[in-house]
């Protein structure tokens, strides 16, 4: 069998892809924005010693970890309209994989919050400090550091979940490449190129990551 | 601090407490470990709330208030306010690892007191002076020995001119040589400022040379308490003289 293989459909193509691989990694920085803020109040709210506020947040995160992302998509964009909540399409994605790689994160900040020493909360407790400075200057910062590279996993995690969205008639890198190769029929050139992006921007973030993990085990 | 008592899992530890300390006075608590020393500082610094009792600081009330003649408590808005006339050192510096020298001190009055930047700065730079470390203004806690970061904690506290400062056992984490500048920085503190100080110490010399008032304390109770020639030349409790003597055969 000879692989029919057509360079010149290659760089037709290309400008289109790329263009829409713009898209996916825009929706990826939104979503994870979304996701560090959202995740950061969870965390905060879990911990939380009144149940008031922490047993929502708790029933939140169970009940975005036990379905589907898609079918947490499908819900936003089709029903939630229904409910008289109507997003565009890119939005709504954003918000849906934001708030649920937000579950992921609020458990890697509650951790990386409770491994800061107890003796930080009580020394600003002595110094009087509010409680928004307490978090702010002497709790985050201390506890992101060690944080990043499991952040730093979710975000390229998100990233590869991206395509999903093609789903809800968001035209990222995925729902691009269809639409193409839908009226070319080369689907072969077609998602070769799509894989091929998704490991050359993948790859090289794990390595980051990695490369930052070992430098924050040295220090 | 009146009838403060406070339990942890059903176990009294501090019971029944009565204590004042006058402003000014430099009241050294002694007493064999687990005695409850560290939870009446604890107390104090509101790290911990009583199970009964009330405890005032300048005549107001930390962390509750009068209501018809009861007591409230989780009065949230007057705990800072009077938490604030309270400070401490801990044994283990607590500094905060990601500020420099400069930044631990200024934080508190920044943050808490609302100074300007440029006054805070003014009044660190005096402290780092009377502690003697302003060349290391920039450096970070985890690049200054464990003497030199209890001093930083020492002024950090200081920062906020509390009327009272609590010392628990804060040269027990150092290595012997570094303990007697501490007690000197402490000694030199006490002579300067007319402040409080509430300081729990296994070093009896300083205590004596410190203290107004000596208290010795045991399962949660004041056993004795007098001037320091009393309770530490001529102690009468028998629990006290053990306790002396275990000490000094140390
Ligand atoms: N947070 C806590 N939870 C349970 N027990 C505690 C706690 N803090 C102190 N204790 C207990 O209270 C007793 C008195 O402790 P502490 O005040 O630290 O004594 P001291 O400082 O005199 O050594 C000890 O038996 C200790 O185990
Ligand atoms: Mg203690």
């Amino acid at each position: 069998m000879s692989i029919d293989w057509d360079w010149a459909y290659v760089f037709e193509i290309l400008p289109e892809l790329l263009r829409a691989t713009l898209i996916t990694i825009r929706i990826s920085l939104l979503g994870f924005a979304v996701a560090l803020v959202a995740g950061l109040l969870i965390a905060m709210a879990r911990m939380n010693r009144n149940w008031v506020i922490s047993q929502p947040a708790l029933f939140f995160v169970e009940f975005v970890r036990l379905t589907p992302l898609l079918v947490q998509l499908f819900f936003a964009f089709y029903v939630l309209p229904v409910l008289g909540v109507s997003l565009p399409a890119e939005p709504t994605g954003v918000v849906v994989i934001g708030l649920h790689y937000a579950t992921y994160a609020s458990e890697v900040f509650r951790s990386g919050i409770r491994a800061v020493a107890t003796g930080q909360w009580e020394a600003s407790i002595a110094l009087s400090l509010p409680t928004f400075a307490v978090w702010r200057r002497v709790i985050l910062p201390q506890a992101i550091r060690p944080m990043i590279p499991a952040l730093g996993n979710y975000l390229i995690q998100m990233f590869k979940d991206v395509p999903l969205l093609s789903t809800i008639t968001v035209y990222e890198l995925l729902g691009t490449a269809n639409l193409i190769a839908g009226s070319s029929f080369r689907y072969l050139e077609t998602l070769t190129l799509v894989g091929l992006i998704f490991l050359l921007l993948s790859y090289p973030s794990s390595l980051l990551i990695r490369y930052l993990e070992i430098r924050l085990e040295k220090s | 601090m009146k009838q403060v008592r406070k339990e942890f899992g059903g176990h009294a530890v501090v019971k029944s407490m009565d204590l004042t300390v006058a402003s000014g006075e430099k009241l050294v608590i002694i007493g064999p470990s687990g005695s409850g020393k560290t939870t009446i500082l604890r107390l104090i610094m509101t790290l911990e709330t009583p199970d009964n009792g009330y405890i005032e600081i300048d005549g107001e009330l930390l962390g509750c208030a009068w209501d018809s003649g009861r007591i409230t408590k989780n009065n949230n808005k007057n705990l800072r306010a009077v938490r604030s006339k309270v400070g401490m050192v801990f044994q283990h510096f607590n500094l905060f690892p990601h500020m420099s020298v400069l930044d631990n001190i200024m934080e508190a009055p920044t943050r808490s007191l609302r100074m300007s930047k440029e006054e805070a700065r003014e009044r660190a730079i005096g402290l780092l002076q009377r502690i003697d470390m302003v060349g290391k203004a920039s450096s970070y806690p985890g690049q200054l020995s464990g003497g030199q970061q209890q001093r930083v904690a020492i002024a950090r506290a200081l920062a906020m001119r509390p009327s009272v400062m609590l010392f628990d056992e804060v040269t027990s984490a150092l290595d012997p040589e570094k303990v007697g500048e501490i007690l000197q920085t402490i000694r030199e503190l006490a002579a300067e400022v007319n402040m409080a100080m509430v300081i729990v110490t296994h070093e009896m010399g300083f205590a004596r040379n410190i203290a107004d008032r000596v208290i010795f304390m045991d399962h949660g109770e004041i056993v004795e308490s007098g001037p320091p020639d009393e309770v530490l030349g001529a102690p009468v409790h028998p629990r006290t003289t053990a306790f002396l003597k275990a000490i000094l055969d140390r």
